[in-house]
Parts: C-alpha cells; structure tokens; sequence
C-alpha cells in the first residue's frame, strides 16, 4: 500500500526515460528472425552432402574398374602383380577351388582335373595359393611344357597328374629354381599334389581375408537416451523422465522453478556403409532416421495474486507434455579394432554427423520466465554432432556399439544462450550384403 | 497504426510492427531498467531481453489491460531474474545485518526531481534497491513482493523500511549539500 511519500516518488520517477542504443534492437531483431540465415544453411549443406556421396561412390567404382583392367593385363611390375593376384584371390580362386565341377577329389591330397584347360585353370589357382610373389602363367606354362600335367582326357583317367607343393606352400617363399626341382620330381611321379591342410588352409585364409573385408552395407537400428541442455560438456545424462525439474504440482498456486535438463529418448533406423581402410581401421557413413521425444514436465502457474499469470505463455494446462522432433542424420566415423583378426572383434569408434532436424514443436526452456514455450524458429535445422563409442563386430559381421553424442551446434538458442543434444545410444548393424560365396568357402 | 493493428502485425512476425512497437515504449522500459540496476549495460541487457520476451509472448496478451503496463510487468520480472542470476546483485540482497533508525517522518516531503531521485535510488544497496522500487514505484505490497523474491513478508517490510530510512538520510545529505553549494555560490 502507497502512502504519500510513495505516491512522490511514483509521479516523480514513473516518467524517467532512456534511450537505448541502436544495437539493443538489432540483437532483438536477430533473436527474433533468425531463420533466414540457418535456412540458407540448410540448403547449402544438402547439396553438399550430396556431392560427397557422389564422389565417395564415383571413387569406389573407379577403384573396382582399376583392379578389373590390371587383372587382365600381365604387367612385369611387382605392384601390377600384386593387384591381379587380389583380384584373382578376390573374383576366382578360393571360390573356383570349391565350386569347379569337373574337378574331383581323390583321397585328400589329391586333386584331378578332368582336361587340360581346367588343369591349367586349377594350376594358376594353385600358384596363386602357393606363391603369391610369381606370376601364375609363367608357372602354369613351365608346368605344361614339362608335360607335368597330363591331360586326362587323353590319358583317359589312367594316369593322376599330381604336384606336390608342400613344401613351397609352408615357406611360402619360392622362386624359380624350386619350382623346376618341384617340376622335375612331379615329372616323374607324373601327379599333381596339393596337400589337403594346404587346400584347408588356403580356403580359409581366403574366407578370412574375404570377410575381414567390410566394405559393407547394414541396416542399423537403436534406441537411447535424450537429453537437452544448455551444458555443452558430456553431463547431466539421465534416465528418461527421471527429471522434473522443480515443480510443486501438488500447489499450483505457487511459485516454481522450472530448470533443465529435460531427458527423453531417441529410436533410430537407417543404412550404413563401412569401408575397410585396413584390418584395424575403417570407415562409416551412412543415413539414419532419429526420432526423438521427451516427456516434459510443465506445470501450470496459477499464480494470479500478482496478475502475472497471462505474461507469458504456459506451455499446457496439463502437468507434462511430449516433446517430439523428426531428424535426419548423415554420420561419418572411423572405427578402431582391437583384436582385428578374432573371430568378435571389438572396436573403439570416433566421428561427427551432419543432423538435420525437422520439429513441429519442441518446448523451449526459459530460465528467465520460469516456464516453458513453442518457438520453432528458434530450433535449428542444422545441427552438428562429434561422438565417441565402443562395438563389437561378431563372427557374423553383425555388430553391436554404444555411443555417446554431443551437440557441438546448439539445439536451440535463445537469449544468447545455448542449449546443446547429448544422447547415449545402443545400435545393431545387421550386414545385408553378405555373399553366398562366402558360405561356399566356409563349409 | 492503432495498438490492435500494430499487435495483429506484430503477431504475424512483421519486422516493421515490431521495430515500432518497440520504439514506442523502449525509452521509458530502459528509464525502468536502469532504476533496478548499478550500471547502463545492465539496464540495456535487461531491456533486451525483456523485449525479446514480449514479442515471444504476445499472444499472451490480453485486451483487458493496457499493453503498457503488460510490458511494464514483464520488464520488472525480467529485471528480477537479472538480478537473481548475476552474482554482483545477488551479494547484496541480503542485507538484514545493516541496522538503521527508521524515520519518525512517515510521509516526508520529496524535493528532488526525478533524475536526481532514480541517481539517489541506484546508490541503495542492490536488495534494498529492488524492494524499493517494487513497493514505492510499481506500487506492489509486501506480500506480492516476497512471493517475487521468494522472501518472508516480514523480512520484506523491514527491508522496505529500512531502504525508505537510507534513502531519506540520502535525500536530506543531498538537500544539504545543495543548500551549501548554493549557499557558496552566493558568496
């Protein structure tokens, strides 16, 4: 209640005037138009995005096209070598080995072809097998000068053509000379040998270095947690609706603080593609769908003793509301195995991703006002995120990892401050590529 | 442009509505800010945010009322949270171990104009400052004053009265010290 002495003072105070500076309203105007320029944003990246994929595949063709063309001419250089030896390890060896009809099994150390052209086919799988260093035709072509193989179909199966490539298989390390001693004694014996654990071996470490390499595709999906605050360290995780904040819901009358974080919880589907740098390392990239939602808890301010309950607004009638957002994310990461040549290898990831939000409604909190409201001009589109995590690669290529993300971009902004995402979450990759070859190898 | 077409315009987001409204009460909100506060970047911080609040806000706004005084309330709230957030204020709101005489005078006469008032008001101490503006200037009662600052009534009132004792020791130290610079001058 005013006595005079307030009365005085009112009159004499009530009318006092500043004025402010330019700048007050240009930093108002910005807080309150801020879109045009995150749009602009927007639209930059997604072509952006665009082009890298592009590229990344427009590179990966090239690479295949590059192995194929070396594979069918010889070159003397040891580098050409090695690429058609790939290539053949990749396209035919370990795979014909298995699959070639008309060759048959007799006992487990020797292997028969059925004429000529399949033997000199089985031959250059051999050395491929065996000496990874030689050229396959030289050895093939010495092999037949020397008559070392026979051609069954004349000989009509009376003879065995066997070549005996134990002991070069077990150095693994052959040159000419050997070669000719090999062929000399398999001249004699008129046979062709391979021993059983080479054939074993050199299958299985074909299906090995086959499926160690994960350029890959998956179907990813996962779940975890949400957490939205303005705190931009790793902090404040919590359990899904586990925070209320401070509300006194049992009177509403009173005054409340609502205060962050505010949790909820994010469900994810999406592709990935992993590329193998090398047996420790490779890469992801992908795009995933997130959905997110939080459960938040609001209040109702009824505090009318003050008649301040309509200046601002209050984001429902009820106690909580659900926060929900749609969201597109294009990761990229780099993963760290472990123990890369386990059967389950574990693995340490790091990356960041591009995230790109589309939100109808999302309660933005105000520490200034006490409450909550709806403002989607300030949630931004755009947002970017680095996370780490840990994994597990399986005997089956299906992978299990757990990862933490930050928001490095703010989730919204207002008032100059900003308020960043934090998520753990947990995802299964399942391989969708995985070729019938492989099966073929393993039995 | 009427208030209700200026408010319409300002609803639908128009920039031009909204710089016009804010041209309109900017001036006197700052005036208020800056009696809450110790210095001008305060007063303007306060009053950025404070308009920031209003137009996010303003379809709250309700035609009973004055849009003036809605902004006005705002402003003092916005003030009020300021003030609890920054550390430089929130030391001085605790002041009950500072003992003064109450005044026998309970309506005394105010000589100073407002200018020189505001100047006087901003050298109480930060809490003292705050409870005297809210009761002697926006015109609130004890009660409503301690449910905003999450204060006892009690501790209110004696605030209250002991902010009106310094204030009026200052005012008379000024009227004194006027006095003697006019009284020199004539000399």
């Amino acid at each position: 209640m005013q006595g005079k002495f307030e009365k005085n003072i009112e009159q004499q105070v009530r009318g006092f005037s500043l004025n402010p500076s330019p700048k007050i309203w240009q930093d108002v105007e910005a807080t309150l138009h801020p879109r045009q320029k995150h749009r602009w944003i927007f639209w930059w990246w997604m072509p952006l995005a665009g082009i890298v994929a592009i590229v990344f595949f427009v590179w990966e063709n090239n690479n295949k096209k590059q192995a194929s063309n070396t594979a069918t001419s010889l070159s003397s250089t040891a580098k050409l070598k090695k690429i058609e030896e790939i290539n053949e390890h990749k396209k035919d060896t370990a795979n014909n080995i298995g699959q070639l009809k008309n060759v048959t099994t007799k006992e487990n150390n020797v292997i028969v072809a059925d004429n000529k052209q399949q033997q000199k086919k089985l031959i250059n799988q051999l050395q491929i097998i065996a000496h990874p260093d030689l050229s396959n035709e030289n050895i093939s072509d010495k092999l037949l000068q020397k008559n070392v193989i026979a051609d069954n179909t004349k000989k009509q199966n009376n003879s065995i053509n066997i070549l005996n490539l134990n002991t070069t298989t077990e150095n693994n390390a052959v040159n000419t000379d050997t070669i000719q001693k090999k062929n000399i004694k398999v001249a004699k014996k008129d046979l062709v040998v391979l021993k059983s654990d080479s054939v074993k071996n050199v299958a299985t470490n074909q299906s090995k270095k086959i499926k160690s390499k994960t350029n890959q595709w998956f179907i990813v999906a996962g779940a975890g947690t949400l957490a939205i605050n303005n705190n931009s360290l790793l902090q404040n995780f919590s359990l899904p609706q586990a925070n209320t904040g401070n509300v006194n819901f049992t009177n509403p009358g009173t005054a409340y603080n609502i205060t962050n974080p505010q949790t909820g919880a994010h469900f994810t589907a999406g592709i990935r593609y992993k590329k193998e740098i090398s047996t420790a390392w490779n890469f992801e990239t992908g795009l995933q769908y997130y959905y997110l939602q939080n459960k938040q808890f609001t209040g109702n301010k009824t505090d009318t003793t003050m008649g301040f309950a309509a200046y601002y607004y209050k984001a429902g009638t009820t106690n909580s509301i659900i926060n929900y957002a749609h969201a597109i994310d294009i990761p990229f990461a780099l993963n760290y195995f472990i123990n890369p040549k386990n059967k389950n290898k574990f693995y340490l990831q790091a990356g960041v991703s591009i995230y790109f939000l589309f939100a109808k409604k999302w309660l933005l909190t105000d520490e200034y006002l006490n409450g909550y409201y709806y403002n989607p001009s300030l949630i931004k589109n755009v947002q970017f995120n680095a996370g780490i995590g840990a994994g597990i690669c399986f005997y089956n290529n299906m992978q299990a990892v757990i990862k933490v993300e930050q928001g490095f971009t703010p989730f919204y902004q207002i008032n100059n401050k900003k308020y960043f995402k934090q998520q753990i979450s947990a995802q299964l990759l399942f391989p969708i590529n995985t070729s019938t070859k492989k099966k073929k190898i393993n039995k | 442009m009427e208030t209700q077409q200026l408010l319409n315009n300002c609803l639908k987001g128009k920039k031009e509505a909204q710089q016009e409204l804010y041209n309109i009460y900017a001036a006197a909100m700052l005036g208020l800010c800056y009696r809450y506060t110790k210095s001008y970047e305060d007063a303007e911080d306060i009053l950025q945010d404070g308009f920031i609040r209003v137009f996010m806000n303003l379809h709250q706004f309700k035609n009973d009322g004055e849009l003036g005084a809605w902004i006005r309330r705002i402003m003092v709230n916005t003030a009020i949270t300021y003030l609890n957030k920054h550390s430089r204020y929130r030391r001085e709101m605790n002041l009950d171990d500072i003992t003064l005489h109450p005044i026998s005078d309970e309506d005394p006469e105010v000589k100073l104009d407002g200018k020189q008032l505001i100047q006087l008001i901003r050298q109480l101490p930060s809490g003292y400052q705050t409870i005297f503006n809210l009761v002697a200037v926006e015109g609130y009662n004890h009660i409503e004053v301690a449910k905003l600052l999450e204060m006892n009534v009690n501790t209110v009132r004696s605030q209250y009265s002991r902010a009106k004792s310094m204030l009026l020791k200052m005012m008379k130290e000024y009227d004194y010290e006027s006095e003697i610079e006019n009284h020199a001058g004539k000399i």
